[in-house]
């Protein structure tokens, strides 16, 4: 064999080895385009499928959208009136808040001024209250002393009901007695019955003046003597002639009875006369000779 | 191959054993491509 021959068969072995190595490499490595082809096929046919719901999806979620868009449009524009309207009323209510700021501030030195008349008042309270214990304790005392009182007044209604039964009973006599006395030709009067029991005090007066009474020859005097001095109607006085002047004796002149009486006055008629004797005025008069 | 006549066969070499080396080879090699050919099922234009 040549040398050329040997250079070809090494050649050639070298190049067959090289086509059997670059062939298993691609068999080896080499991706498999007809597959991927398929499968991005079927990715593509599944990804048509999910554009297409996810078109559905979108027309549905646009249709949606604007429907939510128009509602939300409608309700800005609410929403726009009521901020407008809510604005106005913000200032208003701003105005009332100052004016409420304004009160309150006067409300709250109302307030100071109302807690510390309070705390004034609960002070005095507390005084009142030791007040109206010792009230209470009073209260108490009294109302103890009031039953006891009570019970006396139960006891004294009780001897009043009794007193006055009597009262009546004696009131019945009275009248009975009254009634009596009249029929007898005697005053049932206190006085004349005083006059009668009571006997005058020693008193002496002067006659005033006299008085002729009637045909019969009753005669009236008045003397300078009345109730102040203690005497009564029906007071029997003797009349007297002192003797005091020169020429003139004491003399008795007679005796009267008080009929009529003032405080410092009194009118008596003649009922003994001396049968010398002339009552005159400014005679004596005495209740007792 | 040699000059002397065709009655005595030389003795093979390694050059011969190079020969089946570079046959195996191609084999290996075409046996290879037919399975990737068989991927594809044997179409040669795209889909």
């Amino acid at each position: 064999m040549t040398f050329v021959g040997k250079l070809l068969v090494v050649v050639q072995v070298v190049l067959s080895i090289c086509f059997m190595a670059f062939a298993g490499a691609v068999f080896t490595v080499q991706t498999n385009w007809k597959v991927a082809h398929k499968e991005i096929v079927e990715q593509t046919e599944l990804d048509k499928v999910a554009y297409s719901d996810l078109d559905t999806e979108f027309n549905n979620f646009k249709t949606a959208i604007n429907i939510q868009l128009k509602n939300e449009t409608d309700r800005a524009n609410a929403a726009e009136n009521d901020a407008r309207m809510l604005t106005q009323e913000l200032a208003t209510k701003t105005t009332e808040l100052d004016t409420t700021k304004t009160e309150l501030f006067t409300q709250r030195e109302l307030a100071i001024i109302a807690g510390e008349e309070a705390a004034e008042r609960r002070k005095e309270a507390v005084a009142q209250r030791v007040v109206n214990e010792n009230l209470h304790t009073s209260l108490n005392d009294v109302i103890t002393k009031m039953r006891s009182l009570e019970n006396v007044i139960f006891n004294e209604s009780i001897k009043s009901k009794g007193l006055i039964a009597k009262h009546q009973k004696l009131l019945a006599e009275v009248t009975n007695l009254k009634s009596q006395a009249r029929a007898n030709n005697l005053d049932p009067s206190p006085a004349a019955v005083a006059s009668t029991q009571a006997p005058p005090p020693l008193v002496v007066g002067l006659i005033l003046d006299t008085k002729k009474g009637n045909r019969k020859g009753s005669e009236f005097v008045e003397i300078s003597l009345g109730s102040d001095d203690g005497l009564l109607k029906g007071h029997m006085m003797s009349v007297f002639r002192s003797g005091a002047q020169a020429g003139q004796r004491a003399k008795y002149l007679g005796e009267i009875k008080i009929v009529h009486i003032t405080p410092d006055r009194a009118v008596g008629t003649v009922v003994d006369r001396a049968k010398n004797g002339t009552i005159e005025r400014g005679d004596n008069v005495t209740t007792r000779l | 191959m040699s000059p002397q006549g065709s009655d005595s066969n030389p003795p093979p070499d390694i050059y011969v054993a190079l020969l089946f080396v570079g046959v195996s080879a191609l084999i290996a090699g075409c046996v290879f491509l037919v399975l990737e050919l068989n991927k594809y099922a044997w179409t040669m234009a795209p889909p």
